[in-house]
């Protein structure tokens, strides 16, 4: 079965052809982040123009770099939320068309759905495993059984990981976005250089929390001015990472250790995070699990986790009708 | 046989239009509500629309010889939408595309009036987008390019232009506006229709036919809408630097 992937849920148009749910023979993502870097962070209506400027060109190139047409196709997968409608709406209604037009079926995917398989674009994972979904939208934790059989454990009660990165780099002045610079910065900085507070949760609890951590490196920086945290910014940047990374790994060991899962999957932008990577590896080793994250490219957003994910509802047969709406507020 | 599609405002309009007749058309407002996460736009009734204006036409696709397309402005949302099906519908054949833009395309509906014609859309923002053009003897002159103003500023550029003609203004600006344009223009001839002209693919499709007859042709891969308003966090960024 040949599967071409579209997703443009937030500031990334994307398209990708998957072969037999397994073989992806193109993968290409057109970047807005020159467009949004200015303002430190995705602007809706920004990246909505980009996304109708670059889909036919980007799902082109796709199908072009697979060296497939239209007629082989035996499907159509696209993001139908969660995201910012307007960015959604283009993607959405581009597949509509091409699907009326040829006649070839399509389905609308969930985003969130489509970053947990992502991982079986490379290695196939046993069930049941823990998945943390983290990126500059969403911090969630599940436990996935099945294919379609998603149990939310828990999520951030305010800002995303990856948003906490981007508002930390804004601060700091590095750029955007965030993740990529602080990351990149931490290598040459001293993680126990300044101990900022990790959020603790109430017992039993798997959810997580940034903004507190984002508020004490803004109060860090004020505190010093600019010529005193300037020298050692790196340290900071490593501090502030080492305590993303801290909230991030200790709910996904807990709910790995007290659902008897020895098996955790990393998703979505923040998954490439060379840190968390590093200190997943060590914890799931110390405590006889293993530990599954997809290539960078497949962390982040892409057409070929949506291509994966259609397959999949394809080859179950379902098909949505051309009434269907995006969906900016969809949950798994 | 032109497939007209007009998405700028509530009500979404599909038309096919052959030697500049109409064969038919349709309108269909967007659901006021949609679903969960999804406000009511015309994402739920578009292809809905295309498909049983075909039908009804007993066409299928692949006879239409050409898209035309609504550029705007009007709804950045409702343009998108139309745009990105058109795309779609378009994609993989060598059907020509044109975009037309929406304010001509509403004024050129307008039939036994002589005088001027305001084709005035709500942009939010206490503004309208606008455009005047002047008619008389049939024929439609445009007097302004297209404008997004003040409602004020739009009913005075109307009353310099006029002299003493009167003039019409039509669209979803008149339902916040409309009383404005009554106490301006109250010594003079003047007529609104809110959405009276609810269909504007007809026209969309005529103007496209014309377009398609001089070969003029939209890459469709790269075709933008016409937003004439930069994004609100463009604005915020010009006045600050």
């Amino acid at each position: 079965m040949l599967v071409l992937g579209v997703e443009t849920s937030c500031d990334d148009t994307a398209a990708a052809v998957l072969l037999d749910g397994r073989t992806v023979l193109a993968n290409l993502v057109s970047s807005q982040d020159g467009v949004h870097g200015p303002y430190g962070g995705v602007v809706p209506e920004l990246a909505s123009r980009q996304h109708v400027r670059h889909i036919l060109p980007i799902l082109d190139g796709a199908l072009k770099k697979a060296a497939v047409t239209l007629n082989d196709l035996d499907g159509i997968a696209v993001t139908r939320g969660p995201g910012l409608v307007g960015s959604l709406l283009v993607g959405l209604s581009v597949v509509k068309g091409i699907s009326f037009r040829w006649k070839i079926p399509y389905v609308g995917i969930n985003h969130l759905e489509a970053h947990l398989l992502a991982i079986f674009l490379e290695r196939e994972v046993v069930f049941p495993y823990v998945a943390l979904l983290a990126s500059g939208g969403h911090t969630l934790l599940y436990l996935v059984s099945a294919f379609g059989d998603y149990l939310y454990l828990g999520g951030t009660r305010d800002d995303a990981a990856g948003e906490a990165y981007d508002k930390v780099a804004k601060m700091m002045g590095l750029g955007y976005p965030g993740g990529k610079v602080i990351d990149q910065l931490a290598h040459t900085g001293n993680p126990r250089a300044v101990s900022f507070p990790r959020s603790r949760m109430k017992k039993g609890s798997f959810d997580f929390s940034f903004s507190g951590l984002k508020t004490a490196v803004w109060h860090y920086l004020k505190a010093r001015g600019e010529n005193r945290w300037e020298a050692h910014k790196s340290d900071i940047a490593a501090s502030f990472q080492e305590a993303v990374v801290d909230m991030l790994v200790a709910p996904t060991m807990r709910a790995a250790r007290e659902l008897g899962v020895s098996r955790i999957v990393l998703a979505g932008g923040v998954a490439a995070n060379s840190r968390l990577r590093e200190r997943m590896l060590e914890q799931t080793q110390e405590e006889g699990m293993e530990v599954y994250f997809p290539s960078p490219a497949l962390c982040t957003d892409n057409g070929a986790m949506i291509a994966l994910t259609g397959h999949r509802w394809l080859e179950r047969g379902r098909r949505d009708d051309f009434g269907l709406n995006a969906d900016a507020d969809l949950t798994l | 046989m032109i497939l007209g599609i007009d998405t700028a405002t509530a009500t979404a309009s599909v038309a096919i239009v052959e030697e500049g007749k109409l064969i038919l058309e349709e309108a269909r407002s967007a659901p006021k509500q949609g679903g969960p996460g999804a406000r009511g736009n015309h994402a739920e009734i578009l292809l809905p629309l295309i498909d049983a204006v075909l039908s009804r036409a007993s066409l299928s696709l692949s006879e239409i010889s050409a898209f035309a397309v609504s550029l705007g402005p009007g709804s950045f949302t409702g343009l998108r939408i139309g745009l990105s099906t058109v795309k779609g519908l378009a994609y993989g054949w060598e059907i020509p595309v044109v975009g037309v833009p929406t304010l001509p395309a509403i004024a050129t509906r307008v039939t036994g009036w002589e005088g001027l014609v305001c084709p005035f859309l709500d942009a939010r923002k206490k503004e309208v987008y606008a455009a005047l053009f002047r008619r008389r003897d049939g024929a439609l002159e445009r007097l302004t390019e297209d404008l997004v103003s003040s409602p004020d500023a739009i009913i005075d550029r109307a009353a310099v232009l006029g002299h003493s003609e009167p003039c019409l203004f039509i669209g979803d600006g008149i339902k916040a506006y409309g009383n404005l344009i009554t106490t301006a223009l109250a010594d003079r001839g003047f007529l609104t229709l809110g959405e009276a002209y609810p269909s504007t693919a007809c026209a969309v499709a005529q103007l496209g036919e014309a377009r398609v007859r001089r070969q003029e042709f939209d890459s469709v891969g790269t075709m933008i809408p016409l937003y004439l308003r930069p994004s609100e966090a463009e604005l915020k960024k010009r006045v600050r630097s």
